[in-house]
């Protein structure tokens, strides 16, 4: 009853996501914290999938008890056949802390897990950590980007969704653990959800990775605003990213969003033009290397975590940028 | 064929975001902000009107939902003029503090109390910009015993008894068949939304917001609000100021001046790539 259970969530390709591999190693630090714990992972998928690929992934994180669960309904993400088998075995284990990666697929079937089984979920949590009274302590923004909140659940499993790369990844001494392999039967259920067809999305929108990253938020104005930041980008050789209310708007696409609902991203300069600072975004940045700030109000909170503030105007900076570039490389 | 199609939209009364003013000491500068209708649910709407277009041979009422505060009849009345044809608001001081879990329940119960059974449809935007916990949506459905499908960004068609939807995930867009007798999850698509016009503007004044409280549907003060949800917030606190950072700040410089300070971090990073 205190352990932890983790989803194993497969990316389209079928194979962990990059989140599950960061939830594990906050795992291992909450797991120091309670008594008698164990960490637990579960993986649902196809017959013909690759164990051994998954379990020599899976050995340095500490893991206890692996359980597959096995069907070829799993093939694909169907909301219904997942959320029946998660339910169930859920219900066997019974573990005091139940975490899934804020995905789309995490985000859906957060929920579903949460309300069959009557408990709590904070979703898009920041830190994590355990109480004195040895429960989970959730950490998320609240609304108007001022304050930060600890939730605290009543009920079991205590649930929590985090966003990808929201954690650092660390490793431990390789083990062994206890794999289960459950063929898991859905009798004579049919979903009535069916996909009809796939389309894998081309466009690399991970800035995880990205080493310099050019931002832009409402003080871009427009659509035409993010053009200019993007022809910037170019010359620059950086990538761009957004505000919430950026894309909300339409200047730019979902995908690039950085912040607590969107990306969480690690680059050595993250230069963001037209941004508030509100801390939703902030905490999508806090682990880039240096910030510079491009806006025209000098009471912007961006302004107090930042490297770099400059009090300007963003299209006469952006302007000026391309200029200085451009003829330096002629 | 069924001649008749009941849809439920479900939308949310949020702070207008966009007004964000800053103070001296940066906090929000609350006084002036307004109250809008969800950026999502708008679209949600959009989704039930352009259903209800798509099926010609089908007479179809949508219904509005919307659980606050007395003021949130602003935007039930914005979702009458558009088109809706029936409008309830949820209200209760005994509902203040609802968390996403118990939130649902209400709705879930809200819708059936004015349907029973007989309703093919619920739409909610996927999140709502002042909470995000796109927690809501899939928690009616769960409480309805219905599918959902969370994500979509358009409709492709509508047969007999089931749609065609567009989902958009991480990696991939997902073409989604759901039954009716669903619950559907609408994403900000940015397609072009209608306006109330004259006439639907003049129509929604014939028509009353019916209200719904705790008692109707059979809610005790225990069972919502701050006491029945199983999540709570422990304490709050300010976010710290990142001591870390140099915070050297700039003002009054050429842009000229300025950019070069700029790009002598961005030549830093290429000298050290280099090496
Ligand atoms: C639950 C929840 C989750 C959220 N998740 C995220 C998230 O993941 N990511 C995110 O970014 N936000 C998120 N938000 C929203 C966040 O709270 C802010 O509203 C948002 O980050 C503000 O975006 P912005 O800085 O582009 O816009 P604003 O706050 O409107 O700021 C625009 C800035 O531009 C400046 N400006 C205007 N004109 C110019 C000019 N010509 N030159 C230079 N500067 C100019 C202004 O001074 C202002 O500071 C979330 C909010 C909530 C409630």
């Amino acid at each position: 009853m205190n352990d932890i259970l983790i989803f194993g969530e497969l990316s389209i390709s079928n194979k962990l996501r990059p989140c599950v591999f960061q939830l594990l190693t906050k795992a291992n630090h909450l797991k120091n914290k309670l008594n008698d714990s164990k960490l637990k992972l579960l993986v649902l998928c196809p017959n013909n999938s690759n164990f051994d690929e998954m379990n020599s992934e899976l050995k340095c994180y500490n893991i206890d008890e692996i359980i597959f669960a096995i069907n070829d309904n799993f093939k694909e993400f169907n909301s219904d056949y997942y959320c029946l088998c998660i339910k169930e075995i859920v219900q066997e284990i019974n573990p005091k802390i139940f975490l899934i990666g804020g995905t789309n697929i995490g985000r859906t079937i957060a929920p579903m897990i949460s309300n069959s089984l009557h408990t709590g979920l904070t979703a898009d949590c920041i830190e994590l950590d355990i109480n004195d009274e040895k429960n989970l302590s959730a950490t998320r923004p609240t609304f108007g980007g001022e304050l930060m909140a600890t939730i605290w659940s009543k009920t079991y499993p205590q649930m929590a969704t985090v966003r990808e790369n929201v954690f650092k990844l660390e490793k431990w001494e390789e083990n062994d653990p206890h794999i289960i392999f459950k063929d898991y039967d859905f009798q004579e259920y049919k979903s009535k959800i069916s996909l009809i067809k796939l389309i894998k999305r081309e466009i690399n929108s991970d800035l995880s990775n990205a080493r310099i990253i050019l931002s832009g938020g409402m003080g871009l104005k427009n659509k035409e605003g993010f053009t200019k930041l993007e022809n910037l980008a170019n010359i620059m050789g950086a990538q761009i990213g957004a505000t919430r209310l950026a894309v909300e708007a339409g200047f730019a696409s979902s995908n690039i969003q950085i912040g607590q609902t969107g990306q969480s991203v690690a680059a050595d300069l993250y230069i963001a033009f037209g941004i508030s600072g509100a801390i939703q975004h902030l905490c999508g940045i806090k682990n880039c290397k240096k910030i510079i700030a491009v806006n025209n109000d000098p009471n912007a909170p961006i302004f107090n975590h930042c490297d770099i503030g400059i009090v300007d105007d963003a299209f006469a900076i952006i302007k000026e940028l391309e200029k200085l570039l451009l003829l330096k490389t002629v | 064929m069924k001649q008749q199609l009941k849809i439920a939209v479900c939308i949310k009364q949020v702070p207008d975001t966009n007004q964000i003013k800053w103070t001296q000491n940066n906090t929000i500068d609350r006084t002036n902000m307004d109250s809008i209708i969800n950026l999502c649910d708008e679209y949600a709407l959009e989704m039930a009107f352009n259903i209800k277009e798509a099926y010609k041979d089908k007479q179809t009422q949508i219904s509005v939902f919307s659980m606050g505060p007395y003021k949130a009849c602003e935007i039930l009345k914005y979702a009458l003029a558009l088109g809706c044809d029936n409008a309830y608001l949820i209200t209760d001081k005994v509902f203040l503090g609802s968390d996403s879990y118990i939130t649902s329940k209400i709705l879930a119960q809200a819708i059936k109390y004015v349907f029973q059974d007989e309703f093919d449809l619920v739409i909610c935007g996927q999140f709502a910009s002042d909470g995000d916990t796109a927690q809501t949506g899939v928690g009616i459905a769960v409480n309805l015993n219905i599918p959902v499908v969370t994500y979509i960004s358009s409709l492709i068609e509508v047969n007999d008894d089931s749609i065609v939807v567009q989902q958009n995930f991480e990696d991939s867009f997902n073409i989604v068949k759901l039954p009716l007798k669903s619950l559907m999850c609408v994403i900000n698509n940015n397609c072009k939304l209608r306006n109330p016009n004259v006439l639907g503007y003049m129509l929604s004044q014939r028509k009353d917001i019916k209200i719904l409280t705790a008692n109707d549907l059979g809610f005790e003060r225990n069972q919502v609000g701050l006491q029945g949800s199983p999540t709570y917030v422990y304490n709050a606190y300010r976010y710290k100021e990142d001591n870390n950072r140099e915070k050297k700040i700039y003002s009054g410089l050429s842009s000229n001046e300025s950019s070069k300070i700029i790009l002598k971090e961005v030549q830093k990073l290429f000298d050290y790539y280099e090496d």
